[in-house]
């Protein structure tokens, strides 16, 4: 029995209702990340917001090592050093926070107390190769 | 002064006046404390500093949940 007391024996019915509380979910999201993206611009230096805009990520430098780190906008796993290609999951431990709130988070702790991100983050081994310089052809007998 | 609060709303904003350093001294404690929340104050364009005491010369402070493994 429907909760709202209505009779939803009707397949095109229940889609229909199901189609507005999608519909209704996707707008809130949609406003969430912009409010979240508005913050993250905010307060991102000139280099950064510019790298974001073209690659949807930006590079911060460590507070204590001095490593690069770039910031990706993604869910899980973003945030990666630059020399080794490790990846890093830290976030802030509310739950339902936006990517752009975790990444300014990110930007802000890796600034300026990169040794507490760590001691809390996990580490993931590189999905791909990290960049090398380039070196002398392998094959030149 | 401004602070902004990291929500499920994307973010949340609390705007002081100059002279009302008192109410947000109150607020900042509230959230530092009562919430353990972590905060953040503006240095310069694009740089923020985390800090654990309130600076009534800041102008835009930054708020959010301790940090957790994902």
């Amino acid at each position: 029995m429907p909760h709202d007391g209505r009779n939803l024996d009707c397949d095109g019915d229940i889609l229909a209702a199901m189609d507005r509380m999608w519909n209704a979910w996707n707008g809130r999201q949609a406003t969430v990340n912009a409010r979240g993206l508005d913050l993250l611009l905010k307060f991102l230096s000139p280099v950064q917001t510019r790298e974001f805009k073209e690659t949807n990520s930006f590079i911060v430098v460590g507070s204590h090592s001095k490593r690069c780190y770039r910031i990706h906008h993604a869910q899980y796993y973003n945030v990666e050093n630059c020399e080794d290609g490790i990846c890093y999951c830290f976030l802030p431990s509310d739950a339902g926070i936006c990517i752009p709130d975790v990444m300014l988070a990110q930007k802000i702790m890796l600034e300026s107390d990169e040794h507490a991100a760590m001691l809390v983050a996990n580490a993931r081994p590189p999905l791909r190769q990290p960049k090398t310089p380039p070196s002398a052809p392998a094959n030149a007998d | 002064m401004r602070f902004y609060i990291m929500d499920q709303t994307g973010h949340s904003t609390v705007e002081f006046k100059k002279d009302d350093v008192d109410t947000a001294m109150k607020k900042f404690m509230e959230l530092t404390q009562t919430e353990k929340k972590i905060a953040a104050v503006r240095t310069g364009e694009g740089q923020l500093r985390k800090t654990s005491a309130f600076d009534p010369s800041a102008d835009e402070m930054v708020f959010f949940s301790p940090m957790r493994g994902g």
